[in-house]
């Protein structure tokens, strides 16, 4: 059946034989050679911030180290430790926030800009609750009950704000282009910030200070239990809320519906209440990280959710979006290299007050991700339809 | 059945009415209504604080009632209506009292319970305003009673016949608008020496007089009689006038700049000041009307360039600037400045121009944020002054004559008006051009518009740049009229109400962002500039907030949409149907229709098979070229090819060539890769190993624009038009990479550009005349999205050819067509070929339309060519029997019969 015969054209093709022609799709332009020039170059950077702290490490005072930043001095183990520990714990929670970005993404394709708003939400709830109860004493009685009480209630309070928000602002633009539910979600965002700014006055609120026996640090291992509280928390809804996507019935309905929602209707799927389920279990765990945030910094405003849930996103990509344990790790990625990244790599080359550019590390690593691996340190899982 | 249908729309109001409820308690402790009672409406009875919690009764009624008239079950009975006034005016009634209940309980509560701890409006003044200043007890019953009454007031308001609604309507928003605007119009009436209208018509106190009202009121409903009286062209004629571009004579447009000249002469300060403000973001917004707008690139960080344009201007300019300080006059600087911004531009979309809409939103939020952290950092302290920004910078000298400062607000409104005009004048040009084209078109559609010849990368950068150009003219003028620069000017919150006034306007329409940037920076102000109703301010982002999801959720098209949308036109589509008939029947050729149909062959006729089919095949091309294939040198060949989708080989070792002037058609059962093909050789896949020859040069590797520039055009299985762009401008995009237009001479108007637009124009006219009338006259302006089916098929044929190809590819052109439509299109086929010497290749299931329109039919089966000839040698072929066509009674029978 094959046509086997030497055509004119297979013959040119055998004099024009290449064997990494058919490795390329596209020719350079400019444009990939900027790209390429734009990745090399931050990663020199970054390699060489690295390296340039190894060599102060080792001694300042050597020339690698006074290369570039002539008054380099080491740090200790102990001060790492304390920004590696405030790395994970801040990581975890914006985990704990990113999942609700990654899973809407996976079953409705765009991004809730509106969901740090979801964390701040629970975040002012964590407060209003917590100064009542610090008022009645409960707080520093029965602290792990009056918490348990506490996260209960920011829980619901956040699912509730992410569900009237799905069912006025969302559902009506479920078969709209992707961009135009991502602006309404910018509008969402901006009319619930200046709605709590407007309930709750403009002032920063602090949550009652936590009773002694949980702030001070926990013997053996030298850290405040607060973070491992907060570390602890992270973890364990992180198992919960694995096994209610991996295991239950609702879960496999939200997986479902993630790949092909009309399939999924066919099968007898209730689309409409899998999204649901979607944003319920993304407040959730939103207004839990709202509560710990709280817990660990104790001053919120109401602009507090703005950039977490901008880190929390980039969280999700860094780690694949759809994914959830891809959330979890990107999460603490971001916020190691939030914490860490500028006592590495900026501080060796000599930049100055580096703890002012840790936004700026975090973002630059959520492009470089997005240059580098679209889909993220795990794969993102999309359908294809989302992808293109 | 009645009770049934009344416990409907029981249900619905309330409904309705409960979520009012929620919307009540929140204005009310939002601090709302306090801070507005400050400002009267009507002297001594009405404030503003009270008309944001009573507006709320009259509207949930009437949208209850509406929303009932609209789900109406009820049968056509006599008594229905008597029935439905009672009903109407009860269920309005019962969706106020819920607005109404929610205060009352909220009274009850702020008496009782101190809430003050987290709610700051939860205070004695709130308690005295709902209460009207009395006891509990009389506010709480008072609003339960004024929510029912206002309620079915709102009720009676949709019972109303259009006018009397109307007429309510305009008198109401016309005494609210004066009383609101009273510093506006004030200014403005003793600007024309008028003060004596102002005594009559405001009090001392603020608010309009009752007798003010009164006379406003009537002024409006004069003004509106007349309006709706006017003498009306007919709707016939009107429809011809829509579909005209509005041309401004230069009387008008001059009568329009001296107007905006005088206008700072007849205000005060805090309105040229609010003038001034309009500009600056004005500019900003017809900057980002390019990028989001026209391109289709949700820039979040555009506040970025607003910041360079800042910054770049205050360091040359400002003496005291830390690092270098030039000290050029301002408009010498500003040359650098726009250099700068075009580069900033460059270096801030180059790495993301590639990415996905919406991580490009979120990466240049992170640019714009990552910009703001460096200037308020330490690093660059020596550079920008960190956070004191750079102070004491000189203002605008013009000419040694005018020195504009920050202290004088009308030179900087002359200052934003000469931007202004000029960033109108460059966005009007761009976006009737080329490059205007070309951004519109990848905004529709990236891949389509990479395979009509736009190279979607450089439109996208070139967006960025101007954008980026027309943001920092904006912050140039900021720099001088401030006299000083601060990181804490160029938030996030500048991108998003930026973002605001492009979408509330309408995307992509310049007229529609001006409006928009008059009215919301005009009243409700900047993030950091005061607006008209300064009350506003503490509410103003909760107002944009508001506005985005509403405008996206009702009109996203926003207030003066680009070109009309295809429910607004289904009256006109009606008429001009009935037109293209009316010419039709004066114009009997025009109708090829009806020219082919008796040809059309049905296959239970043809008896006599080889005769016929021949006959049909040449019925229409008046030289059959029939073509020897190895006498001569293919325009394509395909050597090895395979295409991999990671195992499933979609085409494999493929071998075809299509030789000049023939017309070839694809045939094979799904997934035989025929679309793939397709794919292929237009570079929208990636091959995986072989190569594609076109007239001797190898296409692997090349970009979908430079294979559309040889000469390779295609059409889509599932049509893909650019839907919100005209059917002229479709066909005007895909000539794109034939049409020599730089940037400048766009801008210049050069006699080499008028004249190659021109002849853009009448070849786009041509080629749509191909298909007579269908797609011309009327449908030139129409949006691709309003027409019908087939002629979505036809445009996209038209876009194909406008690119002047050398070969056609066309995906299953005829599918889901009638046969009518069916049998015009395949003639049109072979019409296409001699008319503008085109090879064509076909896809098509269609064994009728393949027997007619081919010259040779290739089969394709799992990626392989299975088998080659004439139609009927090909339809004889046992193996394609067995693949393809199948053995079936039905087919044996048509075989049997055709051949």
């Amino acid at each position: 059946m094959h046509n086997q015969h030497m055509s004119p054209a297979r013959f040119i093709m055998l004099l024009r034989f290449n064997p990494f022609h058919h490795k390329t799709f596209h020719h350079k332009t400019k444009l990939d050679i900027f790209l390429v020039c734009l990745r090399v170059l931050i990663l020199t950077v970054a390699a060489l911030g690295v390296f340039c702290f190894v060599a102060q490490q080792i001694n300042p005072q050597n020339p690698i180290a006074s290369w570039i930043n002539p008054n380099a001095k080491s740090i200790t183990g102990a001060q790492l430790k304390v920004l590696a520990v405030s790395g994970l714990t801040q990581g975890a929670m914006y985990g704990l926030i990113a999942l609700g970005y990654s899973m809407v993404y996976g079953v409705l394709g765009f991004i809730n800009f509106a969901h740090g708003e979801v964390f701040m939400v629970g975040s002012m709830t964590g407060m209003i609750m917590s100064t009542k109860l610090d008022e009645t004493g409960a707080w520093d009685n029965n602290f792990v009950g009056s918490m348990f009480f506490i996260v209960i209630v920011a829980m619901i309070v956040s699912s509730l704000t992410a569900i009237v928000m799905e069912k006025v602002a969302y559902r009506p633009l479920r078969h709209s282009p992707r961009l135009i539910p991502l602006i309404t979600s910018i509008g969402v965002s901006f009319f619930l910030q200046n709605a709590v700014l407007l309930l709750f006055g403009p002032n920063t609120k602090t949550y009652p200070r936590p009773p002694e026996w949980i702030a001070d640090r926990v013997p053996g291992i030298g850290i405040s239990g607060t973070k491992l509280l907060v570390i602890v928390i992270a973890t364990l809804s992180m198992c919960v809320l694995w096994y209610l996507v991996e295991c239950t019935k609702s879960g496999k309905a939200m997986r479902a519906v993630a790949e092909d929602p009309e399939i999924a209707a066919l099968m007898g799927i209730n689309v409409n209440r899998a999204i649901q389920q979607v944003f319920i279990v993304g407040g959730a765990m939103a207004g839990l990280a709202g509560v710990l945030w709280g817990l660990l910094f104790r001053s919120i405003t109401h602009t507090t959710g703005f950039l977490p849930g901008i880190k929390a996103f980039s969280s999700a990509v860094v780690g694949g979006i759809g994914s959830l344990g891809g959330s979890m790790a990107g999460g603490v990625t971001i916020g190691l290299t939030e914490s860490l990244g500028p006592l590495l790599i900026l501080e060796p080359l000599g930049f100055r007050s580096v703890s002012q550019l840790g936004n700026a590390v975090a973002f630059v690593m959520l492009i470089c991700v997005l240059l580098l691996r679209p889909s993220g340190m795990f794969g993102d899982k999309l359908s294809n339809d989302d992808r293109t | 059945m009645i009770s049934n249908y009344s416990q409907v729309r029981a249900t619905a109001a309330i409904r309705i009415g409960a979520w009012s409820t929620a919307g009540t308690a929140f204005i009310a402790l939002s601090g709302m209504p306090i801070e507005f009672n400050k400002r009267l409406i009507i002297s001594p009875i009405l404030s503003l604080g009270y008309l944001t919690l009573l507006w709320l009764p009259v509207t949930v009624g009437y949208l209850s009632a509406r929303q009932v008239a609209h789900t109406s079950t009820l049968p056509n009975t006599q008594d229905r209506e008597t029935r439905n006034t009672l009903s109407t005016l009860l269920e309005g009634c019962l969706a106020g009292v819920f607005p109404g209940t929610s205060i009352s309980v909220l009274i009850w509560l702020m008496a009782t319970f101190d809430l003050r701890e987290p709610l700051v409006n939860w205070s004695p003044y709130l308690l005295d305003f709902l209460t009207f200043g009395r006891s509990t007890i009389f506010g709480a019953t008072a609003w339960c009673m004024l929510g029912a009454l206002l309620g079915s007031a709102g009720g009676a308001l949709h019972l109303a016949y259009q006018h009397t609604r109307r007429t309510l309507l305009t008198a109401t928003s016309t005494v609210a608008a004066a009383s609101m605007l009273e510093l506006f119009l004030s200014d403005l009436l003793s600007g024309f020496g008028l003060s004596s209208a102002i005594e009559s018509l405001y009090d001392k106190r603020g608010g309009v007089t009752i007798f003010g009202a009164c006379t406003l009121a009537i002024l409006s409903l004069l003004i509106y009689a007349v309006v709706v009286n006017a003498p009306r062209t007919s709707s016939y004629k009107r429809v011809a006038l829509q579909f005209k571009q509005p041309q401004m004579n230069i009387a008008s447009k001059a009568a329009i700049i001296v107007c905006l000249l005088i206008m700072p002469m007849l205000f005060g300060t805090f309105v040229n000041e609010v003038l001034a403000n309009i500009g600056l973001f004005l500019l900003l917004a017809l900057g980002l009307n390019i990028v989001v707008g026209l391109a289709g690139i949700l820039d979040l960080g555009y506040v970025a360039f607003f910041a360079v344009g800042s910054y770049t201007t205050a360091l040359l300019t400002a003496a005291s600037s830390p690092a270098i300080s030039p000290e050029l006059p301002w408009f010498v600087a500003i040359f650098p400045v726009v250099a700068v911004a075009g580069i900033a531009g460059l270096v801030v979309g180059a790495p993301v121009i590639r990415m996905r809409g919406d991580y490009l939103a979120i990466v240049t939020l992170g640019f714009g944020e990552i910009i703001r952290i460096l200037l308020l950092s330490d690093q660059l302290t020596g550079w920008f002054g960190g956070p004191q920004g750079i102070t004491q910078i000189k203002g605008v000298e013009i000419f040694g004559l005018t020195t504009v400062s920050g202290v004088d607000p009308r030179g900087v409104f002359y200052l934003t008006l000469v931007f202004c005009l000029l960033a109108i004048y460059i966005s009007w040009r761009l976006e009737h051009s080329k490059v205007g084209r070309a951004w519109m078109a990848v905004r529709e559609d990236e891949t389509v518009a990479s395979t009509i010849g736009v190279n979607t990368a450089h439109a996208k950068l070139l967006a960025f740049i101007v954008g980026a150009i027309i943001g920092s003219f904006s912050g140039a003028i900021l720099t001088a009229k401030v006299g000083a620069v601060f990181p804490s000017s160029f938030l996030i919150l500048t991108s998003v109400i930026t973002l605001v006034i492009v979408i509330f306007g309408g995307m992509g329409n310049i007229t529609g962002v001006i409006v928009s940037s008059v009215i919301l920076i005009g009243i409700l102000g900047g993030p950091k500039q005061p607006g008209l109703l300064h009350e506003f301010s503490q509410f103003k982002l909760l107002i944009y907030g508001a506005l985005l999801v509403c405008m996206m959720l009702a009109k996203p098209q926003g207030l003066i949409p680009r070109k009309r949308q295809s429910r607004q036109l289904t009256h006109e589509e009606v008429m001009q149907d009935a037109w293209i008939e009316n010419r039709h029947q004066s114009n009997a050729y025009a109708d090829t229709t009806q020219q082919y149909t008796p040809h059309t062959p049905e296959p239970t006729h043809n008896t006599h098979r080889a005769g016929h089919t021949s006959q049909v095949n040449y019925a229409h091309s008046p030289e059959p070229t029939a073509h020897t294939p190895q006498t001569q040198t293919p325009l394509l060949t395909t050597c090895d090819l395979e295409v991999d989708f990671g195992g499933v080989k979609a085409l494999n070792d493929l071998n075809i060539s299509i030789y000049k002037g023939e017309i070839v058609t694809l045939i094979g059962p799904n997934g035989a890769g025929k679309t793939t093909l397709f794919n292929a050789i237009t570079s929208t896949l990636p091959t995986t190993s072989g190569e594609i020859l076109f007239n001797g040069t190898s296409l692997t590797g090349l970009d979908p624009e430079r294979i559309t520039s040889l000469g390779i055009a295609r059409t889509f299985q599932n049509i893909r038009l650019f839907n919100n762009m005209t059917v002229l401008e479709n066909v005007m995009v895909a000539q794109h990479c034939h049409v020599s237009q730089n940037i400048f001479s766009t801008l210049l108007q050069t006699p080499s550009f008028k004249r190659t637009e021109k002849d853009v124009r009448s070849k786009a006219e041509d080629i749509l005349s191909f298909f007579g009338s269908r797609l011309t006259g009327f449908r030139f302006e129409q949006l691709a999205s309003t027409l019908s089916y087939a002629n979505r098929r036809r445009l996209e044929i038209a876009r194909a050819i406008a690119t002047q190809p050398k070969l056609l590819l066309l995906d299953e052109p005829v599918a889901g067509m009638n046969p009518v439509e069916t049998s015009e299109l395949t003639s049109l086929i072979r019409q296409l070929r001699s008319e503008y010497d085109l090879t064509i290749v076909v896809i098509e299931h269609d064994m009728n339309v393949v027997r007619e329109v081919s010259d040779r039919v290739i089969v394709l089966d799992h990626g392989h060519q299975i088998k080659q000839g004439s139609y009927s040698e090909v339809v004889s072929d046992p193996y394609v029997l067995d693949t393809y066509l199948g053995r079936g009674t039905d087919i044996r029978h048509e075989t049997a019969v055709t051949l």
